[in-house]
């Protein structure tokens, strides 16, 4: 049984994305309106729940591109990125009354970035204790200039100090020396990829420019650099995205989409300050729109979901061949060392790290047109994606291991139905949704 | 000639006084329809997967198409074919947004928008125009939202589940094998049957709330139920029997009569009684057949016995020599044992030479005047006898006629031995793709229980949890491995598989997260994981909530999400401004930052807070409180204890005590030095009775005045905290004094107190 509400945001321009808070009771809105809208879900005790607006207000001088929210722990903070250059981190004031506009204070703002900032995220919970990364207080953005950058808040409880603690250069192009950037994807072997280039270019990777960028808002140059590109938001590089690995690793990590320079590659933290370029994700045969790390949930592997312009959406396993062939490791180490190849990665870093074998694990071409989005759900079992067909689409694994659409969903109600020749017979799936 | 009657005392057997009062009955349920023709069903990737191709379903009276799907432009999805002007500009609209969706950690909800490709200010730049559609609506959608009532279904049967597996993990223990008496094998499965009953017992309950439920939407609800309840109460006599050698027909008869009651609902019992001559009722044989078929003796005897009334004269002999046929049939024994069985055989060897002898008495009959009621009394008998084709003939369900053949044709065969009938009546009877209830039925009583564990699947996580759980505790459930099905070695089993989504649609409904923890308690692979993971979104809205989730992570030593739950606790509580328990769950916690940072907000907020606030920090008592509890943690906690001691003590004029503690909070290791001001105002009353203080004493507060003063020189940093405390305390109307003269009053006055008081000491 499937229902269906709706309401309407009241933004005066198109939105760019909505997202639930840690308990799926608050969400926060963003549009080219340049206003965030936090909305709670109210429930009375008579069985009627209703979303209702906590509160809008003018956030961004530009497009906001995407807004989170922070874990609980560190109260009710939101983060937003713009089209301004420009990351905004929010706390709610409860003092203030709701819809006064004032409900929301403006904490902290990062402005290094050189181009709109076009994803965000907050670090995972779990971070490596070792490295004193601890949850939220870590966030992630990836910019339009093709760089990376970590900030992290001093103190949980202040929020009001943000330093930019590490940041490093998505592109390979300018980041590899000639004839290494396929030594860093991989040799891929069918469906599989070895984790080659563990290692390699840390010192360019890390090459980044530094320091703030341009005070004005807007970014011109990336709307003169955008040409024919439908990206999110658009530059010389496409449209980046990223997402953290959620599960507890030695060693942070990432995957990022590498905006038209095509597919995704993994990300690792070397245990230091450093970021090295990792696994490459291939397969693919356009620009990635969106990646999402799974949840592993007790799983040995990893998952990562793309959404391609190639009208594809993909998810690829990941198995760690660290753990198992420590021996073969060291043996690549001593290999990458004597070819010189990675003349400035730390000592810790092989063993900090770990090594994927890289398999397609389904590719869907389902949506038959360019696909924008992936969302995994927190068990890491329903994958979420978006596509220009009008469609999104749940993919769930069954008991057999095989991954299938298992619902779709229209915007537009009375189009919702369930894909009968490819669903997943399982339960509430073969449900007929009433619209 | 006919032995004694005996006819199943059970239960379930048909109670012909529904016939007389029908208005307490059951309602009549309406019967799935599933339409007449399905096509095949579409295999899955392991070709045991099945997929309704195209399949018609009406419920609550709307009709819902499974259809392959078949791709449809993005416009056509947005709005009614349109004049060709619209259609451009719907395909800009189109090229501009994409459906997009979010997730909701917690239920089966998803956020569905338009969102927009490129922000605005680059569509301005190449469109020339902004957005041109401003669609900013958003809809929510549940794709697994269930029937409301389902959840007390499902709190009932999560006690059943603990039960059983409470029970689990007792009988390995001392106390359990004395309870077994080294029979584990026997309690065990008896444990089982009566666990698989208690769930059965459970789905008649909810059956009955549903049947008083008159709403149109509960119809779906009453089919999934009718369909878990046939399969459940199938796989209880199947395979959590505690006599498993025993017969299985009378207990098939209870299944049928439970599981189908349309069967005999259909007919209008009161009027075929109450007929002036009940044997001329146009429906009077076919039902004496329907209840013959579904084993309901006793109520087929007296209907006959009602005709007996009015029947005339010379068909009277035969139909009593019929109800003493009926009457004196061998009773099924329901304890296996070599002798019963031997003992019910040479019954029945019996039994059927007199239905044979009243036959051939029969057979000699000419009398025209009795034909009819003749040749229905033959067939009866054939249908008694066992006579397959009798009972295929009169059958109207696949289920009634294995039933039948079950009861009549070999009332002996144990649950192993079905599926002979059930591939005798597959012939009469095939099964209609779609239907979840036959095909499981179909499956389990041919003994291929993988298969009908995944027509099952496609009904509701319930039935699959809960029956893979049951079956696998049976030892009755093949490994993925054996089925092909692993796909990595740590691969959950399909138990598991199912326990896990069925806990998460538990999760959905914040009323049973505790249930849905259990659940994952039980998963062996991944359900610590899922566990860590989910007992973290539970919103920490009130303290009894944060006190089950912290008692919840204890029992599941989930030490890690305890100390998590407890700093959000602490957060909320912070920004309520509730310090005490702030300070209290940062403390069980055992975060030492966090509880340093949160002492340094209590002891800044105080600074702000006398006016309007009451002035009144925390409770020393509640910190006190808190402080036993566990070892100090050190730092600015420690201060801040002292603190509120020290103000406890001097809003009770307990100055010995105060004077104690004064000197403590200038002399701990964490001693705030920026508030030292402030302790010396507070402490001027003291100043007053040199009795307080020793010369020592004395000495030491003049000796940490003189290093505030040093600290202090050519910065006023230490006196911010005085400023805004006196600012607060005159209230917000005083005028901001000026730093120096608060220094130079603070010096004037406080080392005219301490010289004061060491004046006093020396002169006594």
């Amino acid at each position: 049984m499937s229902q269906v509400t709706r309401f309407d945001t009241d933004h005066e321009d198109l939105i760019h994305d909505v997202s639930y808070n840690y308990y799926g009771k608050r969400l926060v809105t963003c549009s080219s309106d340049q206003r965030l809208k936090v909305w709670d879900f109210n429930e009375t005790g008579n069985g009627v729940a209703k979303w209702e607006v906590n509160d809008s207000w003018k956030a961004h001088d530009c497009s906001i591109l995407k807004v989170i929210w922070a874990n609980p722990e560190f109260g009710q903070v939101i983060a937003s990125c713009s089209f301004d250059r420009q990351v905004k981190i929010w706390e709610e004031q409860e003092i203030e009354p709701k819809n006064s506009q004032k409900r929301w204070a403006e904490k902290f703002r990062l402005v290094e970035s050189r181009g709109a900032v076009q994803d965000i995220e907050f670090a995972p919970g779990n971070g490596s204790l070792r490295l004193k990364f601890t949850s939220s207080r870590i966030q992630a953005t990836c910019a339009a200039d093709g760089i990376v950058r970590i900030y992290e808040a001093l103190e949980p409880t202040n929020l009001t100090q943000w330093p930019q603690m590490e940041e490093f250069e998505i592109s390979s192009v300018n980041s590899y020396p000639p004839g290494q950037a396929n030594s860093a994807a991989g040799n891929m072997t069918n469906n599989s990829v070895g984790g080659g280039g563990f290692g390699s270019q840390t010192q360019n990777a890390l090459s980044g420019p530094q320091g703030l960028s341009g005070t004005g808002t807007g970014s011109a140059g990336g709307v003169q650099q955008i040409g024919g590109n439908s990206g999110r938001s658009g530059d010389v590089g496409g449209s980046y995205c990223l997402s953290w690995c959620p599960n507890r690793c030695p060693a942070p990590m990432m995957v990022v989409g590498l905006g038209k320079e095509g597919g995704a590659r993994i990300f690792k933290h070397d245990g230091q300050n450093r970021w090295y370029p990792g696994e490459y994700l291939p397969g693919h045969e356009g620009e990635v729109h969106d990646v999402c790390w799974a949840p592993s949930m007790g799983r040995s592997y990893q998952l990562i979901a793309t959404a391609c312009k190639d009208r594809r959406v993909r998810i690829f396993k990941l198995i760690d061949t660290s753990t198992n062939s420590h021996t073969s490791q060291s043996m690549q180490s001593r290999t990458a060392s004597a070819k010189n190849m990675s003349p400035t990665s730390s000592p810790g870093q092989a063993s900090i790290g770990k090594q994927f074998k890289v398999e397609v694990l389904a590719t869907f071409a389902d949506h038959d047109a360019e696909v924008w989005r992936v969302e995994w759900n927190i068990e890491g079992t329903i994958l979420s994606s978006s596509g220009d067909d009008g469609k999104v689409r749940l993919w769930k694994a069954g008991f057999d291991g095989n991954w299938r659409q298992m619902s779709e969903i229209s915007a537009e109600p009375r189009n919702t139905n369930i894909d009968g020749s490819h669903a997943t017979k399982l339960p509430g799936y073969a449900q007929p949704q009433t619209a | 000639m006919f032995g004694k009657s005996k006819n199943f005392n059970s239960k379930f057997q048909f109670d012909l006084s529904q016939f007389t009062n029908n208005a307490g009955g059951v309602p009549e349920l309406p019967q799935p329809n599933f339409g007449a023709s399905l096509p095949a069903k579409v295999n899955g990737t392991n070709g045991r997967d099945t997929n309704p191709g195209n399949m018609n379903t009406n419920l609550n009276g709307t009709t819902f198409k499974f259809e392959p799907f078949q791709f449809k432009p993005p416009q056509s999805s947005f709005a009614a074919p349109a004049e060709p002007n619209t259609r451009a500009q719907q395909s800009t609209k189109a090229s501009e947004t994409f459906v997009a969706a979010a997730l909701n950690p917690v239920s089966s909800q998803a956020i569905v928008f338009n969102a927009a490709k490129l922000p605005k200010e680059i569509v301005r730049t190449t469109c020339a125009e902004s957005h041109q559609t401003s669609n900013t609506t958003i809809t929510v959608h549940d794709w697994n939202r269930i029937y409301r009532g389902r959840l007390t279904f499902y709190e009932s049967t999560a006690k059943v589940f603990a039960s059983l597996h409470d029970v689990d993990t007792n009988l390995h223990n001392e106390k359990s094998k004395n309870l077994t008496n080294g029979n584990f094998k026997t309690y065990k499965n008896s444990s089982l049957h009566a666990y698989a009953a208690q769930y059965t017992s459970e789905l008649l309950n909810y059956q009955k709330l549903l049947n008083n439920d008159v709403r149109k939407e509960a119809d779906a609800e009453r089919k999934t139920i009718r369909t878990f309840i046939a399969v459940w109460h199938l796989c209880e006599i199947l395979f959590f029997s505690k006599q498993k050698q025993a017969p299985i027909a009378k207990e098939l008869v209870e299944w049928l009569n439970v599981t189908d009651k349309s069967g005999l609902l259909k007919y209008d019992s009161q009027r075929i009684i109450h007929h002036p001559d009940p044997c001329n009722h146009p429906e009077f044989w076919d039902f004496v057949y329907k209840l013959l078929l579904r084993g309901q003796m006793q109520a087929a005897t007296t209907l006959l016995t009602h005709a007996v009334k009015t029947i005339p004269a010379k068909s009277l002999s035969t139909l009593n020599k019929l109800i003493t046929v009926l009457t004196s049939m061998p009773e099924l024994y329901t304890n296996y044992s070599a002798t019963a069985e031997n003992r019910y055989n040479k019954q029945r060897s019996k039994w059927l030479k007199d239905v044979a002898q009243f036959k051939k008495t029969l057979e000699q009959n000419t009398d025209t005047d009795t034909a009819g009621l003749t040749a229905q009394t033959l067939s009866l008998l054939s249908l008694l006898e066992g006579d397959r084709k009798a009972i295929l003939e009169h059958s109207s369900t696949r289920h009634e006629a294995i039933v039948a053949i079950a009861l009549y044709s070999c009332p002996t065969n144990s649950r192993h031995e079905l599926s002979e009938i059930v591939q005798l009546v597959d012939q009469q009877f095939p099964i209609s793709s779609g239907d979840t209830a036959l095909e499981a039925c179909r499956a389990f009583m041919m003994g291929d229980i993988y298969e009908a564990i995944v027509t099952c699947a496609s009904e509701d996580w319930w039935l699959v949890a809960h029956l893979t759980d049951l079956l696998e505790k049976a030892d009755l459930l093949e490994s993925r491995s054996n089925l092909g099905l692993m796909v990595d070695d740590d691969d959950v089993e399909l138990r598991e598989y199912f326990m896990l989504n069925y806990a998460q649609t538990l999760f959905s409904y914040s009323s049973l997260w505790e249930s849905a923890i259990f659940y994952l308690s039980t998963c062996p692979t991944q359900g610590r994981a899922w566990m860590s993971q989910l007992i973290l979104r539970i919103p920490t809205e009130d303290d009894n909530t944060v006190t089950r989730l912290l008692q919840t992570c204890e029992r599941f030593r989930l030490q890690e999400q305890h100390n998590i739950i407890c700093r959000i606790a602490a957060k909320n509580y912070v920004l309520s401004k509730d310090f005490a328990k702030a300070v209290k769950y940062y403390q069980m916690a055992q975060d030492v930052s966090s509880l340093g940072h949160i002492s340094d907000q209590i002891l800044d907020s105080y600074l702000d807070c006398v006016f309007g606030y009451s002035g009144k920090l925390v409770c020393a008592e509640d910190l006190t409180n808190i402080m036993n509890q566990s070892v100090s943690v050190g730092g600015s906690f420690d201060f801040l204890l002292l603190y509120a001691q020290f103000r406890e003590q001097l809003g009770k004029s307990d100055y010995q005590q105060a004077s104690r503690l004064l000197l403590d909070l200038f002399s701990v290791p964490s001693s705030r030095k920026d508030l030292w001001p402030i302790l010396f105002v507070d402490a001027l009353v003291l100043f007053q009775d040199h009795t307080l203080f020793s010369q020592e004493d004395t000495f030491h507060l003049l000796y940490y005045l003189d290093q505030l003063s040093v600290f202090s020189r050519g910065s006023s940093t230490y006196f911010e905290c005085l400023r805004r405390y006196i600012r607060s305390s005159a209230g917000h109307f005083e005028a901001d004094q000026d730093i120096t003269n608060i220094m130079d009053t603070f010096y004037e006055t406080v080392r005219l107190g301490l010289t004061q008081m060491l004046a006093q000491e020396f002169l006594v």
